[in-house]
């Protein structure tokens, strides 16, 4: 990650903790004698989150980092886990989840050290023993989409 | 005949032990799925029990526990990804051992840690039920408040570089925990009328996707291959006898603190770990190793995870409380059985009492022999093409993050919280911190509020109650202790360059 990207990073953090701060003023309130209420932990937390990520901002101004290598291939398993996530109840655990394997083998495997199919195959099969051990073994009732699997 | 003997008798009857050899199969299975929880794996097997007697089916559940609380390291330690809250110190040290073709001595350090925690624990539960279980029952909210809060302060040691940014995770993990319906007022927080929110942001789905898909995600940006990040190099299989001499007292003291915060119902295993890894670290020669992958790293916290099992069971069998989430199926079994706990269940049913101290002990030597047996065929696991066990992390995250109440919603704080773990860590920001302060700061805040309701807002409560006294000044002396050695180090490091 680049200086940049740190210091969005803090920017982010702060602006999102100032955000709550904001928030907390719909909190409910109903007084019991004593009790400091609902909002008083998360303002108290949020207001130490923001003057933190100024502190942090402000300190990597002032610091030069080393730059970290490029998110890369880490990005774009990160994408495919959303998309993953976003295809799991529709097209049902076995299909996403042989899709996912196979697509990220695929693409993770750079040097070419095992074949397409072969790609394919363990996907299909790993996708498959998980599906038995959650819900044949584990009562786990996974999404079934359109297939039922 | 006397108790003692009629009680090691039963436990010894062929039956019997293959109800405990079963039990802790099946622990150390659900130990080892992520998301799986001990307590989720006593609750499915409750049912099973009521059709045997009371002793089987408790012998069995205490098989299934040993199993599922061991068995959680497994995962830790190869994969990075903690089988349940239990393990989440593990995977400091546990996942940088492995990485460095020492995963047989950490999966055999594990073991070996849990199977003294456990032993440690049950000679506890055997010698000092009566006097502990009253011990515990000092703690008041301020007691806790102050003993979170004290806890808390170990995020100054494992920030890492950045004391600041650390305390930023640190803060944002309490904000997190005040998600959801506030248990006091019925107040939502931060809901957006989400009903699943309303529950909280669960601590296992982040944790889960901060440790795992985090992991997988750094796996997969590394520029320089795959082939390197996973070693299935299987290394010595135990410690040596002199790394176990020379952990005499970090293991010692991390029984302790495992039977004790057992003891005191809500506090968790999760919190123990932390106080243990935290105590190991002060007590090794080489502290600023810790987290590079130190065996003493992973023995602190599994010695500390098993004794909470026999500290849980203490005031579950004097009071009729469990210490434990874990040990409410247990009572439950024991209430459906017409046993009744308390006190005088030591005074008229010793031989029940001793029998379920031998059946720890045997359920302690079993899992720890089954998982010593298994760690060749754990180990094979990273064997698995690189390219194809990060993805297979991603999935095993995700399932075992839905898994736990069958939500979409956990699976997708899971995923939030890797990705979000993967952009923190670029930008220098420890997670570590994030999740002591979800597992410290929903206590400490609602332990506070009892305490300030109980005494109409009156603060010198910390102050006048000796024990609440006594953790805040210990949690302040350790901070002040981690901070100068924090500076110590950034000075020598300045010096040298």
């Amino acid at each position: 990650m680049t200086r940049a990207g740190r210091l969005i990073t803090s920017a982010v953090i702060a602006v999102l903790a100032a955000g709550v701060v904001v928030l907390a003023q719909g909190i409910a309130v109903r007084h019991v004698p004593g009790d400091p209420g609902p909002r008083a932990f998360p303002v108290a937390a949020a207001v130490l989150v923001a003057a933190g990520a100024v502190a942090a901002l402000a300190a990597d101004l002032r610091r030069a980092h080393a730059a970290i290598e490029p998110a890369g291939d880490g990005l774009v398993l990160a994408l495919a886990t959303v998309i993953y996530l976003l295809v799991l109840p529709l097209l049902g655990f076995t299909v996403s989840t042989a899709v996912l394997l196979a697509g990220a083998s695929l693409r993770l495997d750079r040097d070419r050290r095992s074949r397409p199919v072969a790609h394919a195959l363990v996907a299909v099969l790993a996708a498959g023993v998980l599906w038995v051990v959650f819900t044949r073994l584990l009562d786990v009732v996974l999404p079934a989409g359109p297939w039922g699997c | 005949m006397d108790p003692l003997v009629r009680g090691l008798e039963v436990i010894l009857q062929p039956t019997m032990l293959l109800w405990i050899m079963i039990g802790d199969i099946v622990g150390i299975f659900v130990g080892a799925l992520p998301g799986l929880t001990a307590t989720m794996g006593l609750a499915l097997f409750l049912p099973i029990t009521i059709q045997l007697d009371s002793l089987t089916g408790i012998s069995l559940m205490l098989g299934l526990y040993f199993g599922a609380v061991t068995g959680a390291s497994i995962p830790a330690i190869l994969f990075g990804i903690p089988g349940n809250p239990n393990a989440i110190a593990t995977v400091f040290d546990g996942l940088p051992m492995a990485r460095k073709g020492q995963a047989g001595v950490a999966l055999g350090g594990a073991v070996i840690a849990s199977f003294l925690g456990g032993l440690i624990s049950t000679a506890a539960l055997l010698a000092a039920s009566p006097a502990l279980a009253r011990f515990s029952l000092l703690f008041g909210p301020a007691e806790y408040f102050a003993l979170a809060a004290a806890s808390l302060t170990i995020i100054a040691s494992v920030s890492g570089a950045s004391l600041l940014k650390g305390l930023v995770m640190g803060a944002s993990g309490v904000l997190l925990a005040t998600v959801g319906i506030d248990a006091m007022t019925g107040a939502q927080r931060f809901t957006f009328g989400n009903p699943f929110a309303a529950n909280g942001i669960g601590l296992v789905p982040v944790l889960i996707g901060m440790f795992g898909i985090t992991q997988a995600l750094e796996d997969a940006a590394r520029p320089g291959g795959l082939g390197q990040i996973v070693t299935q190099q299987l290394g010595r299989l135990f410690p040596s006898l002199a790394q176990l001499r020379a952990m005499w007292r970090i293991i010692l003291e991390s029984s302790w603190i495992g039977t004790f915060v057992g003891l005191l119902p809500g506090a968790g295993a999760s919190v123990a770990v932390v106080l243990a890894y935290e105590r190991a670290k002060q007590l090794a020669p080489r502290p600023e190793e810790f987290g590079s992958g130190r065996l003493e790293g992973v023995v602190a916290p599994e010695v500390a995870n098993n004794a909470c099992i026999g500290g849980g069971l203490i005031p579950t069998l004097t009071l009729a409380l469990p210490g434990e989430s874990a040990a409410v199926p247990i009572l439950a079994a024991l209430i459906i059985h017409g046993v009744t706990p308390g006190p005088l269940l030591f005074s008229f049913q010793p031989h029940f009492i001793y029998a379920v101290v031998f059946a720890m002990i045997v359920a302690n030597v079993t899992t720890c022999a089954f998982q010593l047996g298994g760690i060749r065929l754990f180990v094979k696991a990273l064997s698995v093409p690189p390219a194809m066990l990060i993805p297979t992390v991603i999935v095993l995250s995700v399932l075992g993050a839905y898994a736990l109440n069958g939500w979409m919603f956990d699976a997708a704080v899971a995923v939030a919280a890797g990705i979000a773990g993967f952009v923190l860590k670029r930008a220098g920001y420890p997670l570590i911190p994030l999740i002591l302060g979800m597992v410290l700061g929903g206590m400490m805040e609602s332990e506070f509020r009892r305490a300030m309701i109980i005494t109409g807002g009156d603060l010198s409560v910390f102050a006048t109650r000796p024990l609440a006294a006594a953790l805040l000044a210990a949690g302040a002396i350790s901070l002040v202790r981690q901070l100068r050695a924090q500076w110590r180090a950034t000075d020598s490091a300045q010096k040298g360059a």
